[in-house]
């Protein structure tokens, strides 16, 4: 029997409907794409998360070590 | 911690290229774990390789937000600013880290529970802590003398904190959508996945080491200006 896959149906329904073996021909045969775009979608933006953080550190910590070296200039 | 004149004066290098090495290979591995060597979930496929990075994310914010609450209560019993340096790096990489687990946990519940998200026990505290902790951190820019702020954010830190045992007891105490433990009593999680998240969680341990490290020394910086400010003022009457 062929699972009616509606939007809002779960995999844990899907394989309780079809049995594992169903699941896993229907999973390679149309899920595995997306599943990979989602996959993708979520190691960037881990890593953009991490990028901006250091970045936002990073310039932060350059805008105060130039005040750092204008006061001490300033103060001979 | 050191007196109030030393905590003035941020010292030593941030990071050694060493540990930038060896905190990348960790990386490395750990990513190696999580997309090719961990066997792919039955029900889930592909997408369950979000775990490996979303539950160290999840662990290692716990330990940056303990570290405020560590920070905190050291800071009213010695009144040491390093002590408010460490609490107020912690809670900013804290809230990375937890930014982290609030945007994958959705991308990976969309094609599993067929919603982005949902406003059950753990999900919900969970954002609650990520919202406390963004709240420390802007309780922070309203307050402009130092032992003023590091006090009011200690008491706000400790208090933040309180919501650490919710979020993590949340899957025992209330019926969650979010899924039950799969580590330790009730878990029955692969030898291989447990090890590469032993793996991923090693790693942003060693992100959360270096974050706070470089996020410490900029607070040493920040207390360099205002110590140099004051001199230059004093200078100026």
């Amino acid at each position: 029997m062929r699972f009616a896959w509606k939007h809002r149906a779960t995999r844990a329904e899907y394989v309780d409907e079809t049995g594992i073996e169903e699941f896993r021909s229907f999973y390679l045969g149309r899920e595995q794409m997306k599943d990979m775009k989602f996959l993708v979608a979520a190691y960037v933006a881990i890593w953009a998360i991490f990028c901006v953080y250091l970045f936002s550190v990073a310039r932060r910590m350059a805008s105060l070590q130039d005040d750092i070296r204008r006061l001490k200039e300033g103060g001979k | 911690m050191g007196s109030d004149s030393q905590s003035r004066t941020p010292s030593g290098a941030v990071i050694s290229l060493s540990s930038v090495v060896v905190v990348f290979l960790l990386l490395a591995a750990g990513s190696y774990g999580a997309l090719i060597k961990a066997p792919t979930e039955a029900t889930m496929g592909l997408i369950q390789r979000i775990f490996y990075f979303h539950v160290s994310s999840a662990w290692t914010g716990f330990i940056a937000f303990f570290l405020v609450f560590i920070g905190s209560i050291a800071y009213l019993r010695t009144r040491s600013l390093k002590w408010d340096w460490l609490s107020v790096a912690s809670a900013e990489v804290g809230v990375a880290f937890f930014t982290v687990v609030l945007v994958t946990g959705p991308i990976w519940a969309k094609p599993v529970w067929g919603i982005w998200w949902t406003w059950d026990a753990r999900l919900t505290s969970s954002f609650l802590l990520w919202v406390l902790f963004v709240s420390y951190l802007l309780l922070r820019t309203l307050v402009d003398e130092p032992e003023r702020r590091a006090v009011v954010a200690a008491v706000f830190g400790i208090f933040a904190t309180m919501d650490i045992p919710l979020v993590y007891f949340s899957i025992w105490w209330f019926r969650t959508q979010h899924p039950q433990p799969v580590m330790g009593k009730g878990g029955s999680l692969d030898p291989t996945m447990w090890w590469v998240l032993i793996l991923c969680w090693c790693a942003t341990l060693g992100v959360m080491t270096l974050l706070i490290r470089v996020r410490y020394r900029l607070e040493g910086l920040r207390a360099e200006v205002d110590a140099l400010r004051l001199e230059a003022s004093r200078n100026a009457r």
